[in-house]
């Protein structure tokens, strides 16, 4: 009796056959996904990843430890999972349509493998094994990666987030408006102080108007943040007027005992801005009273 | 359906059961809990200022559980409806350090940890109910509930 292939030399014989199968498999396997594939990249992206992988992975079976992924043999598809992983997240496929990719090739290397070693069902087990342990932590690398992409686009997300939300106007010489939007968490509150205080020291300014409008809720902590805020900026001579707090939000910071007397405030962004010119000396009157 | 007066909890399916109990473990936690606080308290009919007070006490307790243990806790929410009063409950619960001093705790501008320290007084005056207890060592729960006023009651809710 000839000794039977190994799957590395299966693989490596009839990987066309295999391609081919595969191609079709990863077609064919999630009708959704599929279509969303055709949508996200074309046929022939999908083929030069699956043949680069397929390469990549007859080197890998071939390993003499295939539990060990930091074998060097196995180096070429991790690195080729990660980057296919890496650039499927980005573009937007969802985790199952990603690992599937890898997933597939299980199937439709076991069409192969049960023609080929059905004489041996202990042969047929044992590559069998190994091409499971091999393809599952395969597909452990891409979910990994998928993960970690999707968090670093968050994270990118979330610092364009913070850099536009905080932006510093020079409304006159000498006077700034800081229009708060949105929620006021620690790092958030870090960042409006930063640019608050750069704001201050590039324009300088005397007088800076914090508006609140458009932060829905004060609590105990971000009336402390803007306590913070305020504080800091007198250090640097400027004195700040805290505008746009709403009726709600006045009478729960009362309840809260929360003491903002030590601030300049005032309900309208308007009437800050008036007083804010009124402490540099300058006020808004109408044509007719100037002349 | 102006007049007509809620004696049962409107869909306690949609709210209240569902995601009843939300984890606290992470800053921005706090804005979830706050913003699941409004559905509630919208859902209930609530009035705007009613449910600024009692998002803001979510919010306070909230803030706590993250900043005063290690491991967060969490936050449940309960549509209260008894003898024809209905209202919104809340618990926070944690398995940290908890007060040593509960009477300093609830004094206004008493802070561990460089707060303003108004949060738990805070609370309690935002809310009609509060209730809390804590073993140092074992972790803390405060339960805080507000009530639905007459005028709420009658109100149509989609007037809000």
């Amino acid at each position: 009796m000839t000794k039977l292939m190994t799957v590395a030399e299966l693989m490596k014989e009839k990987q066309a056959e295999i391609l081919e199968v595969w191609l079709e498999v990863i077609d064919s396997e999630t009708g959704a996904g599929a279509r969303r594939t055709d949508l996200l990249m074309s046929k022939a992206e999908l083929r030069t990843e699956a043949k680069g992988l397929a390469d990549a992975l007859t080197l890998a079976f071939a390993a003499e430890d295939y539990t060990d992924l930091a074998a060097p043999q196995f180096q070429p598809a991790v690195l080729l999972l990660r980057e296919i992983s890496a650039s499927r997240a980005r573009q937007g496929f969802n985790p199952t349509e990603t690992a599937s990719f890898v997933m597939s090739l299980k199937s439709a290397l076991l069409q192969f493998m049960q023609q080929e070693f059905k004489g041996d069902q202990q042969h047929l087990n044992n590559e069998m094994t190994k091409m499971n342990v091999i393809i599952d932590r395969l597909a452990m690398v891409t979910f990994e990666t998928y993960a970690i992409t999707r968090e670093e686009v968050i994270t990118e997300q979330s610092r364009s987030l913070l850099e536009m939300s905080t932006p510093v106007i020079k409304l006159w010489d000498g006077v700034v408006l800081m229009p708060l939007v949105g929620v006021i968490d620690t790092p958030r509150s870090q960042q409006i102080i930063a640019s608050l205080l750069k704001g201050i020291v590039d324009y300088q300014a005397q007088v800076a108007v914090l508006d609140v409008t458009g932060v829905p809720m004060m609590d105990t902590k971000v009336a402390q943040h803007l306590i913070s805020a305020v504080d800091a900026s007198r250090m640097l001579g400027a004195e700040v007027v805290l505008t746009g707090i709403s009726a709600d939000a006045a009478q729960t910071l009362v309840r809260l005992s929360v003491d903002l007397s030590g601030m300049r405030t005032s309900g309208l962004l308007k009437n800050g801005i008036k007083e804010a010119l009124s402490i540099i000396g300058m006020a808004i009157t109408s044509k007719d009273r100037a002349s | 359906m102006a007049g007509a007066k809620l004696t049962t909890c409107p869909d306690p399916e949609d709210c209240f059961r569902r995601p009843s109990c939300l984890p606290v473990t992470d800053e921005h936690h706090v804005q979830i809990v706050r913003r699941h606080a409004l559905q509630c308290t919208a859902q209930l009919g609530m009035s705007r200022l009613s449910s600024h007070y009692v998002a803001t006490a979510v919010s306070e307790l909230a803030n706590n559980l993250f900043f005063h243990t290690s491991n967060g806790g969490e936050i449940r929410f309960c549509c209260l409806d008894k003898a024809g009063r209905v209202g919104i409950e809340i618990i926070a619960q944690d398995e940290g350090p908890g007060i040593v001093d509960i009477a300093a705790a609830m004094t206004d501008g008493f802070s561990t940890n460089g707060g303003l320290g108004a949060g738990l007084g805070g609370v309690r005056r935002l809310m009609d109910e509060f209730e809390i207890s804590s073993k140092p060592g074992i972790g803390t729960r405060i339960i805080a509930r507000k009530w639905l006023t007459e005028a709420e009651l009658c109100c149509d809710r989609k007037s809000h």
